[in-house]
C-alpha cells in the first residue's frame, strides 16, 4: 500500500502536463491484446472505463480520449473522479467522505486503500461467497485502482521527465529510455557524493540535489515498472504467442529490432502527446496503426467491425424495433381500425429488428471466430434470436398475429434481460474447458435452441390461457394450444440432444459422462418437464388446461436451469456466476406463478360452471 | 407444418456446422503461419570496434555469428565470457563472436577484457573475437532493444536471427 502512496507522489512531480484537441480516429484502432484476444483500443478504452466508471463516456471525453489521457498524462488524469463507489458500508468502510455522484479520484481512491491496509488484507483471505455487497465494493476498488495504475504507468518508459540531471550523452536525455544506459554511473556519482558530504540534502549544491532527486527518479520509475503488462501492444519476436508491453519487452529481454520499431511509434507518440502537437500525433498515430495492422494475427478487418459494433450498438435499435413492433401487434390484436397497416408495420418493424440482431451475432461470430454461445450473455442474445426467427416462421404459417407477439415478446424480453449481463460482456476469450469450437457448435447451440424453443411454447401457452379466460373462439384458442404442442416436441429434441452431447463433452473434459452439476440438473429438468407434460397429454392425464399451465410454468423451468444455476457458486460450469439477476429471476417466478395460478382457477371454474 | 420445421431444424444443423468449418481453428494452423512469417534478417548496422575501426554486421555473412551484448559491471558476464571462448575455441566451426560492450568508458571494457585477452590469445588473434563498443547504447538499445545484460542473438551464416539467449549463454 505504500506503494501507492509513492505512485501518487511520484506521478503528481514527474511527469509533464498536455492538453486536447486531437484525432483520435487512429490510435481507437491500434491493436492491442487483452484477455486473450487482438482488439482495437478502443474496445480496451470502452472496457475500463466501464468497469471504472459505468460508462462509456466521461467529462465529454470518448474512452479512447479518456485512455490516450491516462496513458500520456498520468498526472492529470489521477485527478479526475473516476471510480464509482456506490456503496454506503464501503465508503465508509474507507472512511471516504460521502459524495453525491459516488465519484473518487484515482488519488483519493488510492490513499484510502492505502491508509486502510488491514482491512484489504482481511479481505483478500475471505473467499468471494463470504464476502458482503459492502466488503466486494471494497475489493473491487482495490482491484479497480491497481489496474488503473497499470494504465498510468504504462509509457513510462518514454514520457518527458521532469528532471535534470547531466549526462554524457550525444543528445540531452528526457525520457527514462535516455537515462537508464547511464544509471550506473550515475549511482557511482551519487555514492561518492554521499560518501563526501552525507545523506543530508540541506548540504548539497543545487546540481547534486538534482542529481539524487533525479536518480531517485529514475529508480522509482524502473521500480513501479516491473509488473507493468497491461498494455499489450508489442508481438512476440522470439516465439510464443503472448504480446508484451513495452515495460515487459524492457524487462523480459524479448527486445529485437522489430520490437525496437514498435517502441519508437509509441515514443513518437508520446512525444506529440506531452507537446501538444496534433499534427505529430496523426502522424505518429497513423504510422503505428498502419505498422500494427500487419503484424502476424491481427485482423484490420475484424478491428474495423469491432469499432463499427460498440459505435452503432445494433442490439439496442434491434430492441427497440421488438418492443415497437410489439405495440403494433397489440393494435392488430385489439380490432381497432387501419390492423392491416399496423401489421405491415409489425411485421416490418420485427423484420429490422431480427435483421439488426443477426447482424449483432454475425459480427460477434466474425470477431470472436467461435459460435456465439460461449458466455450467458451470448447465450441470451442466441436464444432470443431462435425464438424470433420462429415465431416469424410461425407468423407466415399462420397468418394469425400469434408469430408475431410470440417474436416480440421473447425479443423484446430477452434482449431487455441481456441488458443486465452487457455491463461484463467484454468479448472475451472463453476458459480452455469451453474454447472448443466443436462443442461450442453442437452442445452449446443445441441446449441454446432448445431453450429458445421452449420459451416460445410457454409464450404460446401464455397466449392460450389469456384467450381462453378472454373467451375467445375456441377453435382458435385450441388451434394456438396445438402450435404450442409441436414447439414443445421440438424444444424436447433438442434440449434432449444438447444434453447427450453436453454428457459426452463432460466425459472428453472432466473425465464424466454425469456429475449432477447445478447446470446439468437444469438441463436434465427442462427435459423431464417436457416429457412428463408430453406425455400427461398423449395420455389423457392432462387436458388442454392442464397441460397449458404446465407448457406456461416452463418459463419458470428455463428460467431457473438457464439462469438461476449461475447465481450458485458452485459445480463445474462456474464460468458465468453473477448475483446480479437475482431478485428479478425471482420476481419473473413469482409473477409467472401467480399468472398461472389465476388462469387456472379462471378457466377451471368456468368449465365448473 | 412438420415437414416445414424438419426443414428449418435441418437448416440450422447444417448452419451449424457451416459456422464450425469457418470458425475452427486449430494450433496447428497457427503454427503454419509462423512458418509463413518472414525470417528475422539481422539489420545491416556497422559497429564501432573497441581497438577503433569498424564493424559491418552484415560483412560477416557467411559466418555464424554470437552477437554477444556484456558490460564491465555486469557480474553474470564475468562467468559467461570465460564459457563463450571456452566453447568457441572448441568448437571449430569458424563461429564469430562478436561481443558489444556497452560500457560508458572505453578503459572498463579493456580492463574486463585483459585477463581474456591474455588466456585466449589465440581466438583474438584469428579475428574470430571481434570486440565492439557502444557508449551512448545508440546500437545496443535503439536497434536491438537490449536494456540487461547479458544478452546473445545467434546469426546464421544466411544473417537471420535464430535465437535469442536471454541471460547467460549455457
Amino acid at each position: 500500500m505504500r506503494f501507492f502512496v509513492a505512485l501518487l507522489l511520484w506521478l503528481s512531480t514527474c511527469f509533464a502536463a498536455y492538453a486536447d484537441d486531437f484525432s483520435y480516429a487512429d490510435f481507437a484502432r491500434i491493436p492491442i491484446q487483452h484477455e486473450g484476444r487482438i482488439k482495437p483500443m478502443n474496445t480496451f478504452a470502452l472496457v475500463h472505463l466501464e468497469r471504472f466508471y459505468g460508462k462509456t463516456r466521461i467529462d465529454d471525453m470518448s474512452a479512447t480520449q479518456w485512455l490516450a489521457r491516462a496513458m500520456f498524462d498520468p498526472a492529470a488524469a489521477m485527478d479526475q473522479p473516476l471510480f464509482l463507489l456506490k456503496d454506503a458500508d464501503a465508503e465508509a468502510m474507507l472512511n471516504l467522505p460521502p459524495k453525491s455522484d459516488h465519484l473518487y479520484s484515482f488519488a483519493e481512491a488510492t490513499a484510502a486503500v492505502a491508509a486502510n491496509q488491514k482491512l484489504m488484507e482481511s479481505l483478500l483471505e475471505l473467499s468471494p461467497p463470504e464476502l458482503s455487497a459492502g466488503q466486494r465494493a471494497v475489493l473491487d476498488l482495490y482491484e479497480n485502482t491497481s489496474l488503473f495504475a497499470q494504465i498510468l504507468l504504462s509509457n513510462t518508459l518514454f514520457l518527458h521527465l521532469a528532471i535534470d540531471v547531466p549526462v554524457d550523452a550525444d543528445a540531452p536525455p528526457t525520457a527514462f529510455i535516455d537515462y537508464y544506459p547511464y544509471m550506473p554511473e550515475l549511482k557511482k556519482s551519487l555514492q561518492a557524493l554521499v560518501a563526501r558530504k552525507g545523506m543530508d540534502l540541506d548540504q548539497y549544491a543545487p546540481a547534486e540535489t538534482e542529481l539524487a532527486r533525479g536518480l531517485n527518479t529514475l529508480t522509482m520509475t524502473l521500480e513501479n515498472s516491473e509488473d507493468n503488462t497491461l498494455l499489450r501492444v508489442i508481438p512476440p519476436t522470439w516465439g510464443g504467442d503472448e504480446w508484451l508491453s513495452p515495460w515487459a519487452v524492457f524487462h523480459s529481454g524479448q527486445g529485437s529490432p522489430e520490437t525496437a520499431e514498435s517502441m519508437a511509434l509509441w515514443r513518437n507518440l508520446a512525444v506529440a502527446y506531452q507537446a501538444h502537437d496534433a499534427v505529430a500525433w496523426q502522424e505518429a498515430s497513423a504510422a503505428l496503426r498502419q505498422k500494427a495492422e500487419g503484424f502476424s494475427g491481427v485482423r484490420p478487418d475484424a478491428l474495423s467491425l469491432e469499432m463499427a459494433y460498440y459505435k452503432w450498438s445494433p442490439l439496442g435499435k434491434s430492441m427497440a424495433l421488438y418492443i415497437a413492433g410489439f405495440v403494433l401487434t397489440l393494435l392488430c390484436l385489439s380490432g381497432l381500425p387501419k390492423v392491416r397497416v399496423a401489421r405491415l408495420l409489425a411485421v416490418g418493424a420485427v423484420g429490422a429488428g431480427v435483421l439488426l440482431h443477426f447482424i449483432t451475432i454475425a459480427s460477434r461470430i466474425y470477431i470472436l471466430q467461435r459460435p456465439p454461445v460461449g458466455t450467458l450473455y451470448e447465450s441470451l442474445l442466441f436464444v432470443s434470436l431462435i425464438a424470433v426467427l420462429f415465431g416469424l416462421f410461425l407468423e407466415f404459417r399462420m397468418r394469425n398475429n400469434l408469430g408475431l407477439l410470440v417474436a416480440t415478446v421473447a425479443g423484446s424480453m430477452l434482449l431487455f434481460a441481456s441488458q443486465s449481463f452487457s455491463g461484463d460482456d467484454t468479448m472475451s476469450m472463453l476458459i480452455a474447458v469451453l474454447n472448443t469450437n466443436f462443442w461450442l457448435a453442437t452442445h452449446v447451440l443445441c441446449i441454446t435452441t432448445g431453450y429458445g424453443f421452449g420459451l416460445v411454447a410457454g409464450i404460446i401457452a401464455h397466449v392460450y390461457l389469456i384467450m381462453g379466460c378472454l373467451r375467445r373462439d375456441p377453435d382458435r384458442t385450441l388451434q394456438v394450444l396445438r402450435g404450442g404442442y409441436g414447439t414443445a416436441l421440438i424444444a424436447l429434441l433438442f434440449t434432449s440432444l444438447g444434453t447427450i452431447l453436453g454428457g459426452i463433452w463432460a466425459d472428453q473434459s472432466w473425465g464424466r459422462f454425469w456429475g449432477w452439476d447445478p447446470k446439468e440438473n437444469g438441463a436434465l429438468l427442462i427435459c423431464l418437464w417436457l416429457i412428463w407434460l408430453l406425455h400427461s397429454r398423449i395420455s389423457g392425464h392432462f387436458h388442454e388446461r392442464g397441460f397449458a399451465v404446465g407448457l406456461a410454468l416452463l418459463n419458470v423451468v428455463i428460467a431457473l436451469s438457464w439462469l438461476g444455476v449461475n447465481l450458485l457458486s458452485t459445480g463445474l460450469h462456474s464460468y458465468g456466476f453473477t448475483d446480479k439477476a437475482a431478485w428479478v429471476l425471482a420476481a419473473f417466478c413469482a409473477a409467472e406463478f401467480l399468472f398461472a395460478g389465476v388462469t387456472w382457477c379462471v378457466l377451471w371454474r368456468r368449465e365448473r360452471g | 407444418m412438420v415437414k416445414s420445421l424438419i426443414v428449418a431444424v435441418l437448416a440450422l444443423i447444417t448452419l451449424g456446422l457451416a459456422l464450425l468449418d469457418r470458425t475452427n481453428i486449430t494450433s496447428d494452423d497457427a503454427s503454419i503461419v509462423t512458418e509463413n512469417t518472414p525470417a528475422k534478417i539481422a539489420p545491416d548496422v556497422t559497429f564501432a570496434r573497441l581497438d577503433g575501426g569498424i564493424i559491418p554486421l552484415h560483412s560477416l555473412a557467411g559466418k555464424k555469428v554470437l552477437l554477444h551484448f556484456w558490460a564491465s559491471w555486469c557480474a553474470p558476464c564475468r562467468e559467461e565470457f570465460s564459457t563463450l571462448l571456452t566453447r568457441l575455441a572448441k568448437e571449430d566451426d569458424g563461429t564469430i563472436l562478436l561481443a558489444v560492450s556497452g560500457d560508458a568508458k572505453a578503459e572498463d571494457a579493456n580492463r574486463f577484457l585483459a585477463p581474456y585477452r591474455h588466456n585466449f590469445k589465440g581466438l583474438f588473434d584469428s579475428g574470430r573475437v571481434i570486440v565492439a563498443h557502444d557508449p551512448h547504447h545508440a546500437l545496443i538499445e535503439g536497434v536491438f532493444e537490449t536494456f540487461k545484460y547479458p544478452e546473445t542473438i545467434i546469426i546464421g551464416p544466411d544473417l537471420v536471427m535464430q535465437r535469442k539467449i536471454i541471460g547467460v549463454y549455457k
